[in-house]
C-alpha cells in the first residue's frame, strides 16, 4: 500500500507539511536579510532557544489529539519553576527533581475535570491557568526566586553535548519518546481512537475519563520538563515565565499539522513548528524589526495553517472516496 | 401568594447554580465588606460589569453555534489605536471607524470559520495574535493619548438621566440580545446550529450565512465594549484589556451555557457577569491581593460549571454524554488505526 508519491507523501504528513515549507521559507528570508542567520552559532542558539517551547508543544499535541487543548501550561511551568528552586534552596539540588511532579500534579487536576467531570477543557484548564499563575504569584511575592550556590542545571540551559544544545538533545529524546508512545502502546493508540471518533473508541472499551485523564496529566508533566529549561536558562524561576506561552505551543502545533478536530498529528513536525516559530521571533531580532510584526507574521501563519489543513482534508478525502469506489 | 411562589419557583427551576452563588455573594460582601452595599461602589460595579457584559452578550452569541471567539482583546485594542489615530475627524468619526473596523474583524473570523470550516479556536487565535501586532504597530507599541474632550469622554462618564451611559448601553445590549435569540429566525437557526449541525444542514437551513452572521453580531456587541473602554482610557493601547475574550468566556460558562453549543439564556449572561463583576469587586474591598483574586475567580469558574453539570444530571447522565471536548463539527479524519 506504502506507494509514496506527492500524494502519500501529503497523506502521511497531513497539515504537517505546513512547519517545513514555513520554517525553509523563513530561514531562507533571513538569511538574505542578515548574514548573521547562518551562522553555526545563531542556528545552535535557535536549537536551545526553542527547547522550551517545543517541549510544551510535544504535551499540547497528546492533549490536541484528544480533541482538547490545555491553556494552563504556561502558568504550570512557571508555577513548576518557582516550586522546584524553592526546594532546592531548601533541600539542596535534589529539590528540582519535584518540577516534574508539580507539572504531573496539574496535569491529573485538568485530566480529572476534563475526563471524570466533563468540564470542557477551555474552562477546566482557564481555571488552572488563573490558580497556578496566583499560587506562583503568592509563592514567590512577585519576585524571582533564585537559585542560592549557582546553577545545577546550567548544563541543561547553555551547555553542548556532541555540539549540540544539552536542551535540544532533551527535546528530541522527548519527542521520541511520545511518537514511540502514540504509535506504538496501547495507552497511546487509545488517545488516537477517542480523539479520531469518541463514540466508537467508547464502544470498543476505550475508558474516556482514563485515556482523558492521561493525556492531560502528560501535558502537565511536560509543562514541568520544560519548567527545567527555564530554571537552567535563568537560574532562577521567575513567576511571570512563560505567559502567553500556551498560544504559541498550540500554534506551534497546528502549524506541524495536529488537527483541533483531533486524532491527527506527528510530534516531528510540531518540533518543526516550534523551531519556525522561534526563527521567525530570532530572525526579526537580527533584522532589527520590531516583535509586532513577527505577532502579524504568527498570526496570518496560523490562518494559512487553517487553510492547509482544509486542502489537505480535500485531497485525502476524495482519495478515500476513489478508494472506496474501487 | 400562590402566583409568588409559583413565580419563584419558575425562576429557580432553572436558574444556573451560579444564580444562588451570586446571592451568596452579595449578602456576604454586604454582610462583611465594609462599603460594599453603599449607592457609589454599586454604581461603580455596574460600570466595571458593562464593558464584560457586552463582550459575554457578543461571545455569547458565538457559543450558543458552538464556536468561540478568542479575538475580542485583540479587537477591543485595535479599535481604541483606531479611534485616537482618527480623533482628528471628529470624535464620532472616529469611533464610527473604530467600530467599522470590529465589524471587519468579525466579518473576517466569521468567513473563516463559516466559509472554510477551520475550527474557530484556531481562527480567532490566529486574529488574536494578528491583530494585537497590527494594533501594537500602528502605534509603536506606546500608549497614545485621545486629545482631552468631552465627547470622547461621554460614552464611559455620560450620564442619560439618572443612569450613567455604559449601564444604559448594557441593558440595551441584553435586551437585543434577547430578542435576537428569542425572537428571531436568525437566533432560533443559531440554537440549531449549535446543538446539531448537521440537522440544521440536512433541514435545508443557510448554516455558512447564520454562522458568519453569528461572527458579526458577536463582533458588534464587542464593538460596543470597545466603545466604552476607549473612551474610559481616553487612548490608544495595544494592550487595553488582555484578559477580555477569557473573562467573557468565563462569564458565560459561570452562567449556564454550555461550551458544546445549543443552550444559553440571557439571564445566564447577565448572572455570570455579575458573578465575576462582584466577587472582584468583594476582593478588592477586602483587600485580598491580586494573586488570590486570581485563584478565587480559577476556582469559581471550574465549580459553576461543575454545578451546572451536577444539576443537568450528575455523573450518571454526563457519561452517558458525548464528550464535551467537541467544540468543532468532528470530520473524517485521515488517521488509520492498526
Amino acid at each position: 500500500m506504502r506507494h509514496l508519491g506527492s500524494r502519500g507523501f501529503v497523506r502521511w504528513a497531513g497539515g504537517g507539511v505546513v512547519a517545513p515549507l514555513c520554517l525553509i521559507a523563513s530561514i531562507t528570508v533571513f538569511s538574505f536579510i542578515s548574514a548573521e542567520e547562518l551562522q553555526t552559532g545563531n542556528l545552535k542558539g535557535l536549537l536551545g532557544q526553542m527547547s522550551p517551547l517545543a517541549i510544551i508543544a510535544l504535551g499540547e499535541l497528546v492533549v490536541i489529539i484528544t480533541r482538547g487543548f490545555d491553556i494552563s501550561v504556561g502558568s504550570v511551568a512557571a508555577l513548576s519553576a518557582v516550586v522546584a528552586v524553592l526546594c532546592a534552596n531548601a533541600f539542596g539540588a535534589v529539590g528540582l527533581v519535584v518540577a516534574p511532579f508539580v507539572g504531573l500534579a496539574c496535569g491529573l487536576v485538568n485530566g480529572v475535570l476534563v475526563g471524570r467531570l466533563r468540564v470542557q477543557p477551555i474552562i477546566a484548564t482557564l481555571g488552572m491557568l488563573s490558580l497556578a499563575r496566583g499560587l506562583v504569584l503568592l509563592i514567590s511575592g512577585n519576585e524571582a526566586t533564585v537559585l542560592e550556590g549557582g546553577n545545577p542545571l546550567d548544563t541543561l540551559g547553555y551547555k553542548e553535548w556532541l555540539g549540540l544544545p544539552v536542551s535540544f538533545l532533551l527535546t528530541v529524546a522527548l519527542a521520541i519518546a511520545v511518537t514511540v508512545w502514540l504509535a506504538r502502546t496501547a495507552a497511546g493508540r487509545r488517545i488516537h481512537m477517542y480523539g479520531s471518533n469518541p463514540e466508537a473508541a467508547e464502544l470498543v472499551g476505550v475508558r474516556p475519563s482514563r485515556t482523558l485523564l492521561g493525556a492531560y496529566a502528560i501535558t502537565g508533566l511536560f509543562a514541568g520538563i520544560a519548567a527545567l529549561v527555564l530554571v537552567g536558562r535563568a537560574g532562577a524561576g521567575l513567576p511571570t515565565e512563560a505567559q502567553g506561552i500556551e498560544l504559541a505551543a498550540i500554534a506551534a502545533a497546528v502549524i506541524g499539522g495536529a488537527n483541533l478536530g483531533g486524532g491527527v498529528g506527528r510530534p516531528v513536525f510540531v518540533l518543526v513548528g516550534a523551531l519556525f516559530i522561534q526563527s521567525l521571533s530570532n530572525g526579526l531580532t537580527l533584522a532589527g524589526t520590531s516583535s509586532f510584526v513577527q505577532e502579524i507574521i504568527l498570526g496570518a501563519v496560523l490562518l494559512m495553517a487553517g487553510l492547509a489543513d482544509l486542502a489537505v482534508r480535500r485531497v485525502t478525502a476524495s482519495r478515500q472516496v476513489k478508494e472506496a469506489l474501487l | 401568594v400562590t402566583r409568588a411562589r409559583a413565580l419563584a419557583g419558575r425562576v429557580t427551576a432553572d436558574a444556573p447554580p451560579a444564580f444562588y452563588l451570586l446571592i451568596v455573594l452579595v449578602v456576604g460582601l454586604a454582610l462583611f465588606a465594609p462599603g460594599f452595599a453603599t449607592g457609589d461602589n454599586l454604581s461603580n460595579v455596574g460600570r466595571t460589569a458593562a464593558v464584560l457584559a457586552l463582550a459575554a452578550c457578543g461571545q455569547a452569541v458565538v457559543i450558543i453555534t458552538r464556536g468561540l471567539d478568542l479575538s475580542a482583546a485583540s479587537t477591543v485594542a485595535l479599535m481604541s489605536v483606531v479611534v485616537v489615530l482618527e480623533v482628528d475627524h471628529g470624535v464620532g468619526v472616529a469611533f464610527a471607524l473604530g467600530v467599522l473596523a470590529v465589524l471587519a474583524v468579525g466579518a473576517l473570523n466569521g468567513l473563516l470559520v463559516a466559509r472554510f470550516d477551520i475550527p474557530p479556536f484556531l481562527v480567532t487565535l490566529g486574529t488574536l495574535t494578528l491583530l494585537h501586532g497590527l494594533a501594537a504597530l500602528l502605534v509603536s507599541g506606546i500608549p497614545v493619548e485621545a486629545p482631552p474632550g468631552g465627547a470622547f469622554s461621554w460614552p464611559s462618564n455620560g450620564r442619560i438621566g439618572p443612569f450613567s451611559v455604559p449601564l444604559v448601553l448594557a441593558i440595551v445590549g441584553f435586551v437585543v440580545l434577547g430578542v435576537l435569540l428569542r425572537r428571531t429566525t436568525l437566533g432560533r437557526v443559531w440554537f440549531l446550529i449549535g446543538s446539531n449541525p448537521d440537522a440544521a444542514r440536512s433541514a435545508g437551513l443557510r448554516v455558512r450565512r447564520a454562522t458568519f452572521l453569528a461572527y458579526v453580531v458577536g463582533a458588534a456587541f464587542v464593538a460596543v465594549a470597545g466603545l466604552i473602554l476607549t473612551s474610559r482610557v481616553h487612548s490608544g493601547q495595544p494592550d487595553l484589556y488582555p484578559t477580555l475574550a477569557f473573562e467573557a468566556i468565563a462569564a458565560c460558562a459561570i452562567g449556564g451555557l454550555s461550551l458544546s453549543g445549543g443552550t444559553g439564556r440571557v439571564s445566564g449572561v447577565l448572572i455570570g457577569v455579575l458573578v465575576v463583576t462582584v466577587s472582584a469587586n468583594g476582593l478588592v474591598l477586602l483587600n485580598v491581593s491580586s494573586d488570590v483574586q486570581r485563584i478565587v475567580v480559577g476556582v469559581l469558574t471550574v465549580a459553576s460549571v461543575l454545578g451546572t453539570g451536577a444539576r443537568d444530571g450528575g455523573f450518571l447522565r454526563s457519561l452517558r454524554r458525548t464528550p464535551a471536548a467537541t467544540m468543532t463539527p468532528p470530520y473524517a479524519a485521515g488517521e488509520r488505526l492498526p
